[in-house]
């Protein structure tokens, strides 16, 4: 995946999930487990996710004058309040959409279970 | 595999595996029979309850969206179909929808005598049944304890399971092949008669006693294909359609240079079952992810109000979805994950002509579908019930989307009006989920109806549909038995029209 891509597609994560801005490992694994699922999308599907997070990225631009990398966490997340509230609903839809994916990829790693107290499967099989 | 049967079923889920099971007792008769499936065989052995692995079960992951974005539609893409993939929650159609299918689309025969008759050896063969209140999870207990409180009557649930190991996530494949799923029950017994399956067998398109499909390769973990990869063509004197709400409309549009079809009623009048998840907090650890997920429900607002009230209990991710909001509040409530208990809200959506399935430029289908302001109604009011019976049952707060708080406490009962309204409720931000898709080609009598009252297909000579989507309008439940049951009335009739 490109690199613009995947600094944006972070950039967005660690306002989402607050808890990777510190912790380089989660958020490797994090990266891994979000590229899984996304690798697995249809074309079609994976084609609008990165067009909707350079949109994101561009219209920051607009919004703070500044580039979206370049905003501290604060900012970034006053900034996506906006895009989530945005008029025009289909990149607001967008944005619920590439959240839901942010939010499946991080809580099926199992290294987030503890975290939520979640005990896992009780059968124990790996699946490869 | 032969070059010709005179039965190829395509979908192996409610309706085809129904349909499967039923037409191979007649073996005597010479019927011959092929099953084809586009998902792949994944037994018992090859689940995990893991999702990031199980949802590959569902057709692009449970991710189908509505064309608007609105509605996320969780269909099964793995042999055993819908049913590899449901909670088991077994319910017969109401008698007054059999009244409206009969009155106003002519389905005649569905009287409650014939539905009885052949559900009660359904049932009995797929062992539906109530489960024992000892059974119940606390998110059951807390459920009934809430509804006590507000003086809403609860129902128990009748479920189809049999040595169920209570592992809690019957929706992303039962590991001990307790959950009595075509998967387990029928795909097995029509296997056992003889008849012949391929499965990651993709329809490209049907013609007047041919089907056209493609062999995919099989994917990791899963049965190896039987049959080599590539383009096949099969005759069949019946084929049976069966490939679901979203896939057997987009295989008849794909087919239309080759069939002489009634285009105009085909893919209409889909509907949803929309639904929504919500979860309450409470204050100690109830561990919901373990035991069985559903045993009650809630029907006192159905006729009313449009919706139903169930018992859930999902996974993380899921369960992170369906929480409104994102950043340190959402990870925050996240982490209050074994104290939740949930809520999962049905509401009944009218079958309307514009909600459609159509096909994309590649043939793939495409959901064009509008939520009803009658639904959205229904949803405001569902929520606010939901938010009462948390608190009733003791939550210290809920996670409500279309709430214009972030958490909603006790003392916001008496401002649930102005809290939760028609107005906040945004599908661009929470959007719907389906998992119950009805319609699209609906068997009527009239001009509406894309198949006949005998489950053939209108303007064909050899095809049959035996799938949800032959249902009028909305069933108002959990739909399982009555595709099954629609599936039993279709196969008696290929065998008395074509083999007697």
């Amino acid at each position: 995946m490109d690199t613009s891509f995947k600094k944006n597609l972070i950039a967005i994560a660690e306002v989402v999930l607050p808890d990777i801005q510190t912790d380089a490992k989660l958020k490797e694994d994090f990266w891994n487990n979000f590229s899984y699922f996304f690798n697995d999308l249809d074309a079609d599907s994976s084609g609008k996710l990165k067009l909707l997070t350079g949109v994101i990225a561009k219209l920051s631009w607009v919004y703070n004058v500044k580039s979206f990398n370049k905003l501290n966490v604060v900012s970034r997340e006053h900034y996506l309040k906006k895009i989530s509230d945005f008029p025009v609903s289909k990149i607001t839809a967008g944005f619920t959409g590439l959240r839901n994916l942010i939010m499946v990829s991080y809580y099926s790693m199992n290294n987030t279970w503890d975290d939520i107290n979640y005990d896992g499967p009780i059968v124990q099989r790996e699946i490869k | 595999m032969k070059s010709a049967y005179d039965i190829v079923i395509i979908g192996s889920g409610a309706g085809g595996g129904t349909a499967a099971e039923y037409l191979s007792r007649f073996k005597d008769k010479g019927v011959s029979i092929l099953l084809l499936d586009s998902g792949s065989y994944r037994t018992k052995e090859f689940f995990n309850q893991k999702e990031k692995d199980m949802t590959s079960m569902y057709y692009k992951r449970g991710g189908f969206l509505s064309k608007n974005l609105s509605v996320g539609v969780a269909a099964a893409n793995t042999v055993g179909g819908s049913t590899a993939v449901y909670t088991g929650v077994s319910f017969r159609p109401p008698s007054s929808v059999l009244k409206e299918w009969r009155d106003d689309f002519g389905l005649s025969f569905l009287t409650d005598d014939y539905a009885n008759s052949r559900l009660n050896e359904i049932e009995e063969q797929i062992n539906v049944h109530e489960l024992p209140e000892s059974w119940d999870n606390e998110n059951n207990s807390l459920f009934k304890k809430g509804a006590d409180a507000l003086g809403i009557p609860t129902k128990r649930l009748k479920i189809n399971v049999k040595g169920c190991q209570q592992q809690g996530f019957c929706n992303i494949g039962c590991t001990s092949g307790g959950k009595q799923s075509t998967l387990e029950v029928q795909v097995p017994k029509a296997l056992n008669n003889g008849i012949d399956f391929i499965y990651n067998a993709e329809v490209s398109y049907l013609e007047e006693n041919k089907v056209n499909f493609k062999v995919k390769p099989a994917v990791l973990n899963t049965e190896p294909n039987k049959v080599s990869e590539g383009d096949y063509s099969i005759s069949a004197k019946v084929i049976v359609l069966a490939a679901g709400v979203l896939n057997s409309p987009a295989i008849l549009m794909r087919s239309l240079k080759h069939l002489n079809l009634q285009k105009d009623a085909l893919g209409r009048y889909v509907t949803l079952h929309p639904a929504l998840n919500v979860n309450g907090v409470q204050p100690e650890k109830i561990k919901n992810y373990r035991g069985f997920p559903k045993t009650y429900y809630i029907d006192a607002f159905s006729e009313s109000n449009g919706y139903y009230l169930e018992t859930s209990f999902y996974y993380p991710g899921i369960t992170a979805k369906n929480n409104p909001g994102f950043g340190a509040d959402h990870q925050k409530v996240m982490k209050d994950y074994n104290k939740m208990m949930s809520i999962l809200i049905l509401t009944h959506d009218k079958a309307e002509k514009h909600n459609r399935i159509t096909v994309d430029k590649n043939g793939n289908p495409v959901l064009e579908y509008t939520v009803n302001p009658a639904v959205k109604a229904s949803l405001v009011d569902a929520l606010k019930k939901s938010v009462q019976l948390f608190f009733a049952a003791g939550c210290e707060y809920a996670v409500i989307p279309g709430s214009t708080k972030a958490l909603l406490y006790p003392s916001d009962l008496d401002n649930l009006d102005e809290l939760i309204t028609d107005k906040s409720l945004s599908f661009a931000k929470s959007p719907l989920s389906s998992a119950h898709p009805q319609g699209g080609l609906r068997m009527s009598a009239d001009e509406t109806g894309a198949v006949d009252i005998n489950g053939k297909l209108k303007g064909s000579k050899s095809i049959y549909v035996a799938d949800a989507c032959l249902f009028p309008t909305s069933v108002h439940v959990n739909p399982y038995e009555t595709v099954m049951l629609l599936a039993r009335y279709v196969s008696e009739q290929i065998l008395s029209e074509n083999f007697n």
